[in-house]
């Protein structure tokens, strides 16, 4: 019997690490080299956030910062009406590195381009695996202090969780 | 073994729940709050079974109810909307227990050596003085 215990200690410890070990190195290049520090659900950051311009970002609204490569003629997000409802709950910014625009700009406060990465970097946002510019987004409360910063490859598909960090900042 | 037949509804359980977590790209989290889960209900199992001498009914359950615990503020997030915060450490450190050095690499070793101890005190107190 114990020889059976140790072979269910076998297995499970084969089947379970293999299964993490394929995890881990499956993981995409625009995600988090620490995946424990991407999307982490809770209020992680608190300083005070750089102004984008004279303008922005806006002191008594919450501000979503949206990062991206490239989004040329694409939709910001898979669902059509994520754009105007984000927009409700605050401002929205879109931040693309190469300065393209999306297919709609309705509901989005400015589209700024960040081809030196200067912004991204401000706001702390992490690397991404491949080292390039980062995919994700920044939440600022009202009281323009940053409250989230994440990487977040996903984040045009991810929008109910998007949504409720954004409405749990005030 | 009288029971192994319920291993099969405890893996699809599992199994569903990975797939929940994979959907959300987040299944770096299933594996956290597995193991982290999985460490706690084989400690108390462990302690059970030294202090009475009798193997635990049903281990697979206290395994998955274990598991669905340390889940609960994820459940919270997803059906309330509501953001992890620092009273959620109760259900078995949902927010540090990421952030342990190792990530899921320790906790995966530490709930290794949890199952082998509790199969070593289960074979010692049980089956051994049989």
């Amino acid at each position: 019997m114990g020889h059976y215990f140790i072979l269910i200690w076998v297995v499970t410890g084969l089947i379970l690490g293999g299964l993490l070990i394929n995890h881990e190195s499956s993981q995409s290049q625009l995600n988090d080299p620490d995946p424990a520090r991407e999307r982490p659900g809770f209020l992680m950051s608190s300083f005070q956030a750089p102004a984008l311009n004279s303008e922005l970002p806006r002191k008594g609204k919450r501000t979503l910062l949206l990062f991206t490569r490239d989004i040329a003629g694409q939709e910001l997000f898979h669902d059509s009406d994520t754009q105007t409802d984000i927009s409700n709950v605050g401002d929205v910014i879109l931040i693309v590195q190469n300065g393209s625009k999306p297919k709609r700009t309705a509901g989005l406060t400015a589209v700024l381009a960040d081809r030196d990465g200067s912004i991204a970097a401000s706001f702390q946002i992490r690397q991404p695996r491949d080292g390039g510019y980062p995919v994700g987004y920044v939440v600022i409360d009202s009281s323009n202090v940053v409250r989230y910063v994440t990487l977040d490859p996903d984040f045009s598909h991810q929008t109910t969780e998007l949504r409720t960090i954004f409405e749990g900042v005030r | 073994m009288k029971r192994l037949y319920l291993v099969v509804p405890y893996l699809l359980v599992e199994l569903y729940l990975y797939s929940v977590y994979t959907n959300h790209e987040s299944s770096f989290h299933w594996y956290t709050h597995f193991f982290i889960g999985g460490v706690a209900a084989l400690t108390v199992m462990t302690i059970y079974v030294y202090r009475t001498g009798r193997g635990v009914q049903l281990p697979l359950l206290w395994l998955l109810l274990a598991h669905v615990y340390a889940m609960v503020p994820d459940l919270i997030f997803n059906f309330e909307h509501t953001i992890h915060k620092p009273w959620m450490e109760l259900f078995l450190f949902h927010i540090s227990g990421h952030f342990v050095p190792g990530r899921n690499y320790t906790w995966y070793a530490i709930f290794m050596v949890s199952l082998g101890l509790y199969l070593f005190i289960l074979h010692k107190k049980t089956v051994a003085k049989q």
